[in-house]
């Protein structure tokens, strides 16, 4: 056996096969490169305004077009492209953090633990997670409008509950495996027990669940931004202006046409690629 | 082959005073190890033998106090170095567990972390036992690996679980136990899954350890060939019970108890034509209802008789100038062959 085999080189080998997966993770690359590294390097600013250039159709001067007050909206769109994608990442880094060692602490533990720490999962699923995100923004609204982090703190608070159920669901079945007897029998603690032999083994469905996570809130950003209750600058936040401006004489288009592709193109491959990581997780959870 | 146990100390390395250890299933209790008492010497091999069910794999763990979280330990000592360690406290225990005690068990493809490399596992018990740090731990692992006959050790150590053989994972195995230089190793059916001359090559393995290392063993088995093979001592349990206990070669060549003596006659042989393989009809007794008011095996015992509805019989020597220790009423004589 010359050729290297573990369980995470042969992950990322089926994954590499697979190659909507590997589109996808190009695309979300490149939109991400393009979003944080162009404005900065073309000294683009979303926020100069000049009313003699108001909605100018995209051509020369403003690739893009500009929008109402003349705003250059290549510079909007892509700085807007940063906050959708920070809070995507940022919320499912938090969910990630909480939802995995909730679940494993209440997976690892059992018995009366896992029922009351589950029950209290259930009972945040269970109220309407707008009536909690609007609560949140309310409460935040005066300190920080605009600021990004009510937002990401609503969402966050939102996701940690299915990676919580999953991760718990695994841990479940794991504790029982004999290798965690064995390390328990070579002295290891639940700490150690948890950390170093549980939780790689859930590592593949928590990349999987992760990435699926990330498209899911931004677009609960996007749609939250939609009904007004968003951040300053995102794509979803675009949209609605965008929308918003649509009458019967003149569409405006292009304030529509380039966030919304920005934000189908990232979700979908977003998607693709969560799709491909599992298949090459679990080989055997394919159709 | 093995020779008569030779006592070397006067105290013994382990000793078990009646032991009883209780499952909580489903609100009933089922007592599956009932006042158990052994001991264990330095460089002993002590087998524990008995069909499923029959406790042995449950007084292994209740040494260990790694009981399935419906189990409890209900009464005894497990006197281990002078302490007794059903009252140590957890973080005491774990020093214990890897350190002082190490277990293996039965399937060497399930006791391996698949997300590991082997040797991250196997340096555990030095960086945890032995205050080592983890490379230092992991050559020690090499080491050993190199020791119990895996080829190629330091390859194999760096690869993953599913890369080796079964016969090299229970060496693997092996190696984890012993990284923490423990005194007793408590093996748990260590040979059931591998085929026949893997299973002889693990036990001969275990047999050098054991002359090496003055490691003690228990062997915790079903299969009286490998009890033949490599055991000092046996107890055979039944039913959660120890009903018969002496010399390895006593035991299995001149049984006093007739449920050893229907496993011997139960293991199949060359030297002799049968065109049945015997077994003992009947099922053992539920361990949820108790106390017993008869002998646990009379209801499967061909030799059962009036006495042995009476009351369960207590664990007595079998005769006045014997050493050997029998739960049953009949006379030696009776029983034997």
């Amino acid at each position: 056996m010359t050729e290297k085999s573990g369980p995470w080189t042969d992950a990322y080998r089926r994954l590499v096969k697979n190659r909507l997966a590997v589109a996808g993770a190009g695309v979300v690359a490149v939109v991400t490169g393009l979003c944080f590294l162009l404005p900065p390097l073309l000294g683009l600013d979303p926020a100069t305004t000049n009313p003699s250039i108001a909605h100018q159709p995209p051509g020369a001067g403003h690739l893009l077009g500009t929008d109402g007050l003349g705003r250059d909206y290549l510079a909007r769109v892509l700085v807007g492209g940063q906050t959708s994608l920070l809070i995507g990442f940022a919320a499912t880094v938090a969910s990630v953090v909480v939802g995995v060692l909730y679940g494993a602490v209440s997976g690892y533990y059992g018995g009366r633990i896992d029922e009351v720490m589950m029950r209290f999962v259930d009972f945040l699923y269970g109220v309407p997670y707008m009536f909690l995100v609007i609560l949140i923004m309310l409460l935040f609204s005066e300190t920080a409008r605009g600021n990004p982090l009510p937002v990401f703190v609503a969402l966050g608070l939102v996701e940690w509950l299915t990676m919580a159920r999953v991760v718990r669901g695994q841990v479940l079945t794991l504790r029982e495996r004999e290798f965690v007897l064995a390390a328990r029998l070579l002295g290891a603690g639940d700490f150690r027990v948890i950390f170093r032999h549980i939780l790689p083994n859930v590592a593949g469905i928590v990349t999987v669940y992760g990435t699926l996570t990330v498209p899911a809130v931004i677009i609960l950003e996007s749609f939250l931004s939609f009904l007004g209750l968003g951040v300053k600058l995102s794509w979803g936040q675009l949209v609605a202006e965008a929308v918003g401006v649509v009458n019967p004489i003149r569409s405006y288009w292009w304030l529509l046409l380039w966030p919304s592709i920005l934000l189908a193109t990232t979700l979908l491959s977003l998607n693709f690629l969560g799709d491909g990581l599992r298949d090459a997780v679990d080989p055997k959870a394919r159709r | 082959m093995t020779g008569e146990a030779p006592e070397r100390d006067a105290t013994p390395l382990l000793s078990v005073e009646d032991l009883s250890t209780e499952y909580a299933i489903d609100g009933r209790v089922v007592r599956a190890v009932t006042h158990v008492s052994f001991s264990i010497g330095r460089g002993q091999v002590v087998g524990l033998v008995g069909e499923s069910g029959s406790g042995k794999s449950a007084t292994g763990l209740s040494i260990l106090r790694l009981l399935p979280r419906e189990g409890r330990i209900a009464g005894g000592r497990v006197l281990f170095e002078g302490t007794d360690l059903a009252k140590l406290p957890e973080a005491d225990m774990r020093r214990v567990r890897g350190g002082r005690i190490a277990m293996i068990f039965q399937d060497p493809m399930t006791s391996l972390n698949p997300y590991l490399r082997v040797e991250e596992q196997l340096a555990e018990a030095g960086v945890l036992h032995l205050g080592l740090s983890h490379r230092k731990a992991v050559a020690e692992a090499v080491a050993l690996l190199e020791r119990v006959g895996v080829p190629d050790a330091s390859k194999r150590a760096h690869g993953y679980p599913h890369e080796m053989s079964g016969g090299m994972r229970q060496r693997a195995m092996i190696a984890m136990a012993l990284l923490g230089k423990p005194s007793l190793l408590i093996a748990d059916e260590p040979t059931t899954a591998l085929d026949v001359t893997i299973q002889a090559q693990i036990l001969d393995l275990l047999r050098e350890l054991v002359r090496e290392r003055g490691l003690s063993v228990i062997l915790v088995t079903h299969d009286l060939g490998v009890v033949a093979e490599i055991a000092d001592r046996i107890l055979v349990m039944y039913a959660g019970r120890i009903v018969e206990t002496g010399s390895a070669r006593e035991v299995l060549t001149r049984p006093f108890h007739p449920y050893t003596l229907s496993l011997l006659r139960s293991v199949p042989r060359l030297d002799r034509r049968a065109s049945r393989l015997e077994s003992i009809a009947g099922m053992p007794p539920r361990l949820d209802r108790g106390p017993f008011t008869e002998c646990t095996f009379a209801p499967r015992c061909p030799l059962v008789r009036e006495g042995c509805r009476a009351r369960e019989p207590d664990l007595a020597p079998a005769g006045p100038d014997d050493r050997r220790l029998r739960r049953c009423i009949l006379a030696p004589d009776e029983v034997a062959r």
